[in-house]
């Protein structure tokens, strides 16, 4: 985004063999928690962290893939403060239900709409430069 | 760039997420499971043959910013019409009992008021969605999804449950639902099959 940005110094601490764990270990800043379960590492927020993130620029994007019921979801709703101005974000609806939607085109998105909506990389492309984190780098919780 | 030599992040390709900086990120937050949010309002005239097609399948999401995209453009509990739903259930996993993953499960549920909970419903519907991906109960794979359903006197939460015969694991999930949306009230949970016609039912 930005052509301004630098390299964040990020805090390392070196460790000898043996020296405990200190509790935040596993934490990084805003209460994310990387715990390990018999079952494995998994992604854990807490309320107010997930919380915190309601209002970034990334969650506000329409998703893509949102199937239109009357009523319900997207641009029907009465109360939109005006975030929907982009129709074609909508799909189709996907059942007959009077609407007066007639003008969105392609029944390629309705199927989809129906479908098990397995990929989310159009949603991924129509938000602002974001980019995914795939598990392995930031939460590599591989430690001896 | 020189950073520091622990880092597990590529040099090349930093990943900068809006808690380490608050203009310059580019990353979402992923969620530890992939889940699906359905609608569905049976109506008067639902019967078990039709029951099924009303329900509709809104979206799937896996990061955090996603669920919010879908929350911020979904109508709230609070205004849905009487007999309306909404399900979000892991991703492979049908709202129905019939679904392998529930079949053998059951459900915590508690009862509302209408009149006393009308202010308080959506966040308490929200607050059980965060808690389910989040990740907040100790026994993940016990999770298939959560309920909420607006009736004429009361609205229900719900959390559906892939076991019912151990009740340990039923007593964690329990007190973890009750605790993370902070209602008055008693849950009870009632297996999908009422096989044992004996014995208290458990409740939080």
């Amino acid at each position: 985004m930005s052509t301004n940005s630098r390299a964040i110094p990020l805090p390392s601490r070196r460790a000898e063999p043996g020296t405990p764990i200190p509790l935040d270990y596993g934490t990084t800043p805003g209460g994310t928690i990387y715990s390990s379960t018999p079952g494995g590492t998994r992604i854990i927020y807490d309320r107010n962290t997930l919380l915190s993130l309601r209002n970034s620029p990334l969650s506000r994007t329409p998703p893509a893939k949102l199937a239109f019921v009357a009523g319900v979801t997207g641009a029907s709703l009465p109360h939109q403060a005006g975030s929907m101005h982009n129709r074609s974000h909508l799909n189709v609806e996907t059942h007959d239900s009077g609407s007066d939607d007639s003008d969105e085109d392609s029944d390629d998105e309705k199927r989809k709409a129906v479908a098990n909506a397995q990929e989310e990389e159009d949603a991924k492309a129509h938000a602002t430069a974001s980019k995914e984190i795939k598990d392995g780098q930031l939460f590599d919780m591989d430690m001896e | 760039m020189a950073q520091s030599d622990n880092l597990a992040v590529p040099s090349g390709d930093k990943y900068v997420t809006v808690f380490n900086d608050p203009v310059n990120f580019n990353a979402k937050h992923p969620l530890n499971n992939s889940w699906t949010l359905w609608f569905d309002n049976p109506g008067k005239k639902s019967n078990a043959n039709n029951w099924e097609q009303s329900l509709k399948e809104l979206i799937t999401f896996d990061t955090v910013e996603d669920f919010w995209g879908v929350y911020n453009n979904i109508m709230k509990t609070c205004d849905l019409s009487i007999s309306s739903n909404y399900h979000l259930f892991k991703h492979g996993i049908k709202p129905m009992w019939e679904d392998p993953a529930n079949k053998h499960g059951g459900k915590w549920s508690i009862q509302l008021p209408r009149n006393k909970t009308m202010n308080d419903i959506d966040n308490i519907w929200l607050y059980t969605m965060l808690a389910c991906i989040g990740e907040a109960f100790e026994y993940e794979n016990e999770v298939c999804g959560v309920v909420v359903s607006v009736r004429k006197g009361f609205f229900r939460i719900a959390l559906w449950t892939r076991t019912a015969d151990n009740q340990d694991m039923a007593m964690s999930i329990g007190r973890t639902l009750k605790k993370s949306i902070n209602v008055d009230g008693q849950f009870e949970f009632q297996p999908h099959h009422e096989t044992k016609t004996s014995g208290k039912p458990w409740t939080v």
